[in-house]
């Protein structure tokens, strides 16, 4: 569902993604970790269309973004870390303006921005200014708009970031669900817990190349673990696993 | 005895605006350069004409001995009152953001940082951010003063000494006025109430300027009524109003008087008694004012049903991407009190443009047919600037304006052509409406012949197509999605080069058209039959409208091929 053949992105000389080809399976719910500066975002915003690959290609669907990039986005719906958005549309108007531009109307669509809204746990909210919201609600507000046209591929940034416990476990929820209906989700995370949970699979990026790619199991085989956690793994495999743990006392 | 702060302190707090300052000049690009050179240049040009302006009128003005004096003391108290209000005006609306709203208050807020000093810092930040323009183009104004006078020198020194206690005192009333006004009402009201005053302020003083008709000052005619002008202009002259003594400051140094040092100290006094009545209400208040700052209330002015429903249904005709983004953007636009303003301004210029050729003088010499419809061609060019100034406005701003929200539409399926000539089809009627209320308006002040007045409705419609293509094309071509003030956008680089390509265009436009009115104007003196000069006006529009064409389709691709290559 989500190929990437290759992928590179140069910021002059820094390479920022190096090579990256991956590939990720329909109803494949996949990590995607990696230290500060590691890649994550600058992959993620490649995969969005906001950003441009220096090389490569990036297949969603099977439609190239670069050369059908109308029929690839169709199928995407995409999460980012900071939640900008319209702060003088109200909620509902909101979901109704995105809805719109992926060419979506009429009484059923209604229906769904309602159905969202509820799920999001908004619908007390949809007739307020957004400006009038807090980081978590619009958190919310922006998954409820990318689920609007039933995208194939989902990809999210850093989704836990500014969300209380319960809209956290939400979030949880409701990509599992989705990918249990075959949508793709491509989910970056710094919540090592969230993604050891969650992911069917875990790729890991450092310094812009893919340096651990499979599941639980393979990730520890791997990185030679033998503690089944992903915090050990991560840090060994990124080379963090060097820091010496500072306790109370120590400090 | 210890105390609370230091000066030092103060500095401290200061110290991140200035290293911020220093690494701009430092890490500037090239496009921040030449935005720079474009600010120089356009600066220097206002000033120079600020600066001809007045000494035009004082070398005038001083032909006459027996006015001179009181004439040039008026001119002088104008000019005290008019800065004082203006800075005590754009303190009240600075201190605002710089004292409450601003991103580095919670860090500032949350330290053991003493309030005086806290206090002390902000104050100098909202001076400076709301005094430094006022005080650019004071310069020229000053120095035309002291030219004209006996004393050139002394006149300098005497502003040089006046000035800082007249920049002070009105920050620290500002500071006070807004402290008053956030610890009473919501912060979001009170900048929704403080940019309507600030837009009310500014078009109170465009038309108390206008209808004074000024000009009459220039017109030798007139200068046995220069009494009456200035009892008509007289401006409040309290002894009370620091003004007033800068004013008899200022005016004393022009005649090489001695210097009247009672009303200097006053002043130094009562810049001092500001700044600390100032402290202590910010002791009593501020910390109050700053946790209302933090409330986010919904603005009051936004949610307006009937005009929520008329849009929807006026738009339901629309294709309906065409129509998400068209209503998106008229809600946005309605929703936003800092548009309002700037609609109030519109509003001010469209009615003082037009005042402009209502009181044109009918009866006089020049008033003959061939001048008449001169006029009118000409007009066609100032008609057109102005469409230009309220597209940078509205317009050019239209890409920016979508902010760090840009990647909603940038990650749908949405294609950038599309966007982008929604951005135009959305701009495109009101200022149609705009052009159209303009050159027939002014036409009939003028009593244009009915061919001028087809021939310039006819132009500035075409024109209108390319000022407005341009205005969304080079916005997209110079995008700026993060800002704090849409008037930043207008205000950039990109704006300046929008506004020298629009009057460019409208140079060439008048150019095309300058032989058919040539030739009609000739036909008509002549009494010769109107046919040649209506076959080359038909030829001349031809090329103007494909001139225009150009005008939209081009600056739009290159936007379209920007915005494509632009990394969010």
């Amino acid at each position: 569902m989500i190929q990437l053949v290759e992928l590179s992105k140069h910021y002059g000389k820094h390479v920022a993604v190096d090579r990256l080809s991956l590939e990720v399976k329909p109803g494949e719910l996949f990590g995607f970790l990696g230290p500060n500066g590691a890649g994550k975002t600058t992959t993620i915003k490649m995969i969005a269309g906001l950003l441009h690959p220096t090389a490569g290609h990036i297949l969603l669907a099977g439609h190239d973004l670069h050369r059908e990039p109308q029929k690839a986005k169709s199928v995407l719906g995409f999460i980012p870390d900071r939640p900008f958005l319209y702060e003088k549309l109200s909620a509902t108007e909101f979901l109704r303006f995105v809805a719109g531009i992926y060419g979506l109307n009429g009484g059923r669509m209604e229906r769904r921005i309602d159905e969202l809204l509820e799920l999001v746990e908004l619908r007390e909210f949809g007739a307020n200014l957004i400006e009038s919201f807090s980081h978590g609600m619009k958190q919310r507000l922006v998954m409820a708009a990318s689920f609007i046209h039933d995208p194939k591929v989902l990809v999210v940034d850093e989704p836990m970031v500014g969300l209380d416990p319960k809209g956290a476990r939400l979030i949880k929820n409701m990509f599992r669900e989705r990918c249990n209906k075959g949508e793709t989700i491509f989910m970056s995370t710094h919540t090592l817990e969230v993604a050891q949970a969650m992911c069917d699979r875990i790729g890991i990026i450092s310094r812009g190349r893919l340096i651990a790619l499979g599941s639980m199991d393979d990730l520890q085989r791997q990185a030679k673990s033998e503690i089944p956690a992903l915090e050990p793994i991560f840090l060994k495999l990124t080379g963090g696993g060097s820091f010496r743990e500072i306790d109370g006392d120590s400090v | 005895m210890k105390w609370e702060f230091t000066p030092r302190d103060v500095v401290r707090l200061l110290t991140p605006s200035i290293l911020a300052a220093r690494n701009r000049r430092r890490f500037a690009r090239r496009s921040d350069l030449l935005r720079a050179a474009l600010f120089g240049g356009v600066t220097i040009v206002f000033s120079v004409g600020i600066f001809a302006g007045f000494y035009r009128v004082l070398v005038y003005v001083g032909r006459f001995a027996e006015f001179t004096a009181p004439l040039t003391h008026q001119m002088l108290a104008t000019v005290s009152v008019f800065l004082f209000t203006v800075l005590l005006a754009s303190n009240i609306i600075t201190a605002y953001s710089t004292q409450y709203v601003s991103e580095d208050l919670s860090l500032l807020a949350s330290g053991p940082i003493p309030l005086p000093a806290l206090y002390g810092s902000r104050l100098i930040l909202t001076l400076f951010q709301s005094s430094w323009m006022v005080l650019v183009f004071s310069v020229p104004v000053y120095l035309a003063f002291a030219l004209t006078s006996s004393s050139p020198i002394r006149f300098l020194v005497a502003v040089a000494l006046v000035l800082p206690p007249l920049l002070a005192i009105p920050a620290a009333l500002g500071s006070m006025v807004t402290g008053a006004l956030v610890s009473v009402f919501p912060a979001r009201r009170v900048r929704e109430a403080l940019m309507m005053i600030g837009a009310l302020f500014v078009v109170l003083i465009v038309f108390l300027v206008r209808t004074q008709q000024p000009e009459r000052l220039l017109n030798p005619r007139s200068i046995y009524d220069v009494g009456e002008f200035f009892s008509a202009f007289r401006t409040p002259a309290s002894p009370l109003l620091p003004s007033t003594w800068a004013t008899d400051i200022l005016a004393a140094a022009r005649h090489a008087n001695s210097p009247p040092w009672f009303l200097l100290a006053l002043l130094y006094s009562t810049a001092a008694a500001a700044v600390v009545l100032g402290c202590w209400q910010a002791r009593a208040l501020y910390w109050r004012g700053f946790s209302r700052a933090q409330e986010a209330l919904p603005a009051r002015f936004t949610a307006l049903p009937m005009v929520d429903r008329f849009l929807e249904v006026m738009t339901r005709p629309f294709e309906l991407r065409f129509r998400s983004l068209l209503l998106k953007d008229l809600k946005t636009f309605l929703r936003d009190t800092t548009q309002w303003s700037q609609l109030f301004l519109l509003l001010a210029l469209v009615v003082v443009y037009l005042y402009n050729f209502s009181v044109l003088p009918s009866n006089f010499t020049f008033a003959t047919f061939y001048l008449q419809n001169l006029f009118s061609f000409l007009n066609l060019g100032l008609a057109g600037f102005v469409l230009s100034a309220v597209a940078v406005r509205f317009v050019f701003t239209s890409v920016s304006i979508e902010g760090r929200a840009f990647w909603i539409i940038r990650s749908s399926p949405l294609s950038l052509n599309e966007f982008l000539w929604s951005k135009f089809w959305t701009a495109l009627p009101p200022l149609l409406v705009l052009s159209q209320i303009l050159t027939l308006v002014s036409n009939h002040f003028l009593g244009a012949s009915r061919f001028m007045t087809v021939l310039a409705s006819v132009s500035i419609l075409f024109v209108c197509f390319g000022i407005v293509g341009m205005g969304v094309g080079m916005g997209a071509m110079f995008p700026r999605f993060r800002f704090e003030n849409v008037t930043q956008i207008a205000g950039s680089s990109g704006g300046l080069l929008y506004m020298i390509a629009t009057s460019s265009f409208i140079a060439i436009v008048l150019f095309l058209e300058a032989l058919p009115v040539y030739f009609y104007l000739s036909a008509e003196y002549r009494g010769a039959s109107l046919e040649r000069p209506l076959l080359v006006t038909i030829a001349a529009l031809v090329v103007v409208a494909a001139l225009n064409v150009a005008a939209v389709i081009l600056p739009i691709r290159w936007g379209q091929k920007r915005l494509a290559e632009l990394e969010l």
